[in-house]
């Protein structure tokens, strides 16, 4: 009889765990595929970029890039490239054709030393961050020397500042905007010192506080000091947002401030903390490039990967990574988008540009994205489909279509889009609507049913507890 | 009175059940119903994590392992068991073990009988009810608790606070119990990667 039982437990326990064996989503580690990531682990998905081009030689007579540290695209795709190690600024038109060096050997008049960064504004003004020069040089087009920017005189700026710009931007009202460890110092356009922006504060951290109550003197000497973290890059948008890359090791590596320097993306961690082999890595991000329509794309260069988000800091896609085939890096030093949508990622190792063109599936989502920000909810819904049926599990383009779907008042749909979509805040909004609309309906019916129910209980409950309570006292007899 | 009948009654009259399983005239084999209530409580598990609605869940069908929950559900009771038959024969008490197994496995009814309506009923909750879901569900648990508490006062004749004392005790045997076991495991692995790199050794002389 027990052998019998215990093997109907068996079977019927194989039989479940079959069920729950399906893998709906089948997660990867491989080097070359796109992906999203669902908590910590990747979900693949179609692929999102592919290698157009790679900018490597310069002509025959000229040498080959040298540690370059900054790549930047005019308004009109032309490629700007800071190359460090050669000091010196060369230019590509939109095909990659070399049209003009700035700095070489034999301009004299202007020699650049280790140029870090720089900036062309729409007249194609060239504003090169002149780092062991400590001065910032503004050039024409046709590399005249225009002025140079050093550093302010004011009375808020002690002696101890050292104006070394690596990263500048110029925003539309003409401000220089100078990356300076944890903050941006700004400066006009007549050299005159114009204030901090968007400083980094140190942020409490227990396991400091505890060394630095054990500590001896000496050992205090030697530990860092507690500086709060530091930028590695930033742009600014048409509006004056600063979108920047922060090195910090646990979250917010990726920031967007206001005009008053206040932090307005999404919080949390960005980034992954494990390579491809699965080995732990700390994610540094170093540059981050914003297109058109405000897709941001931030460049990790110890994994390689590029992370591109929307403005609600969703991610859209990962793709790159480190390796010595097409489409991966050795070393990025810089991320840069064109008027296309076309990324271009430098790498100071391989002294190469990568451009990355978009596929039709992250061009579908872009589209549905830009218009859902506009107010097109109908088309944005259409699209959405669109990239479903590249691929069923991208959890953006449901939860796309559920907030298309709650704007259409339909409940029970956007609940099923939510559902597919993983997102449980979505779903309890869908589901809280739907469940009022259908107590305005059915109010009556609820009520009655409830009060049958109630009644079957009580009367049922009653009986049992009657028929038990006899038994009990006839056993006790 | 028949298995049904105990099984109901555990839940209106647990005291009085407890007394009647104690005065030993039932004719229902103890081994045989406990595991067929620890079967359920699996099934009962499992139906549940399906049937929850989907924004209370915070484990989702996908990321279900059936061997974990199997192991969730039963170990703790069988080691709850052990443990307590252990202690309660050492400090005076007066059941079997069956006895005891059947006290402990009749405690989990109310989570067996209550747990698919309350699943059935979160379906009209949605993520802003998670306070009344989790009360609900504490309420169910602490009814379990309860009843198994009472199964060994009422069994092993204690006072209640010698009971609570044993209560204690016996979630530190549990510990021990569960630590020796790992330490075992991590022994015998050593052990055995020991005679594998023997046997190896002696191979390659022999080779």
């Amino acid at each position: 009889m027990l052998r019998q039982m215990l093997r109907r437990i068996c079977i019927g326990v194989a039989l479940i765990s079959l069920f729950f064996n399906t893998v709906y989503v089948s997660y990867v580690s491989a080097a070359d595929i796109n992906y999203v990531l669902d908590g910590k682990q990747r979900v693949p998905i179609p692929l999102t970029y592919k290698v157009k081009n790679v900018i490597d030689k310069l002509d025959s007579n000229t040498n080959t890039l040298k540690q370059p540290e900054d790549i930047f695209i005019d308004r009109y795709d032309n490629i700007y490239i800071a190359d460090t190690g050669n000091n010196r600024i060369v230019k590509y038109n939109s095909d990659g054709k070399l049209i003009y060096v700035y700095g070489d050997e034999d301009e004299k008049d202007k020699q650049f030393n280790n140029p870090m960064g720089l900036f062309v504004d729409d007249d194609e003004d060239i504003y090169v961050a002149d780092t062991a020069n400590n001065c910032i040089a503004h050039l024409s087009p046709y590399g005249e020397f225009v002025e140079q920017f050093v550093k302010p005189e004011s009375l808020l700026l002690n002696d101890s500042f050292t104006f070394e710009p690596t990263k500048i931007y110029i925003n539309s009202t003409g401000f220089i905007y100078i990356l300076k460890s944890h903050s941006f110092v700004t400066i006009d356009a007549d050299n005159n010192f114009r204030g901090y922006v968007g400083a980094n504060q140190v942020e409490f951290d227990f396991t400091k506080v505890l060394i630095r109550l054990f500590a001896s003197k000496e050992q205090k000497e030697r530990i860092a000091k507690n500086l709060p973290d530091s930028y590695t890059n930033f742009v600014i948008d048409k509006n004056g947002v600063i979108y920047a890359t922060c090195y910090t090791e646990k979250q917010n590596q990726i920031v967007k401030l206001n005009s008053v320097g206040k932090n307005i993306f999404r919080k949390g961690s960005f980034g992954e903390t494990i390579d491809d082999n699965n080995r732990p890595i700390k994610p540094r991000f170093i540059d981050i490039a914003v297109d058109a329509n405000g897709i941001i794309n931030a460049l990790d260069q110890i994994s390689g990967k590029v992370y591109q988000y929307d403005q609600e800091g969703n991610l859209l896609t990962v793709f790159g990574g480190i390796g010595t085939w097409k489409g991966t890096f050795q070393m990025p030093s810089s991320i840069s988008v064109d008027s296309h949508g076309n990324i271009y990622v430098l790498d100071r190792i391989l002294n190469n540009v990568q451009v990355f063109e978009p596929t039709s599936f992250i061009k579908l989502i872009h589209e549905a994205i830009g218009y859902y920000d506009e107010g097109e909810y109908v088309k944005a819904k259409d699209i959405w489909n669109e990239v479903i049926k590249f691929d069923k599990n991208y959890k953006l383009a449901h939860t796309g279509i559920a907030k298309v779907l709650m704007k259409e008042r339909k409940w029970k749909e956007a609940m099923n889009e939510y559902e597919m979509a993983d997102d449980k805040a979505g779903y309890t909004k869908a589901f809280n609507e739907y469940r009022k609309s259908a107590i305005q309906e059915y109010f009556g019916l609820i009520i009655l049913i409830v009060i049958v129910i109630i009644t079957i209980l009580i009367i049922i409950t009653g009986k049992v507890k009657n028929a038990i309570g006899n038994l009990i006292e006839n056993f006790k007899m | 009175m028949n298995a049904v009948q105990l099984v109901l009654s555990v839940l209106i009259h647990p005291i009085d059940t407890f007394r009647i399983i104690k005065s030993r005239k039932l004719k229902i084999n103890y081994l045989q119903l406990s595991s067929l209530l620890l079967f359920m409580v699996v099934v009962v598990r499992i139906i549940y994590i399906y049937m929850l609605h989907y924004p209370l869940s915070n484990l989702t069908i996908r990321d279900t392992n059936v061997l974990l929950e199997i192991i969730r559900m039963t170990v703790p009771i069988i080691t709850w068991v052990v443990a307590c038959y252990a202690l309660t024969s050492i400090m005076d008490g007066e059941t079997t073990f069956l006895e005891t197994l059947i006290s402990a496995t009749l405690s989990m009814m109310p989570y067996i009988f209550f747990i698919i309506p309350f699943a059935l009923l979160s379906k009209i909750m949605s993520g802003t009810d998670i306070g009344t879901f989790n009360l609900i569900l504490k309420f169910i648990w602490i009814w379990v608790a309860m009843l198994i508490i009472i199964g060994v006062k009422e069994l092993n004749d204690y006072s209640i606070i010698k009971t609570l004392n044993i209560c204690v005790l016996n979630l530190i045997t549990m510990i021990l119990i569960c630590a020796i076991i790992v330490l075992f495991l991590a022994l015998a692995s050593q052990l055995f990667t020991f005679i594998n790199e023997l046997f190896l050794e002696i191979r390659l002389i022999f080779n």
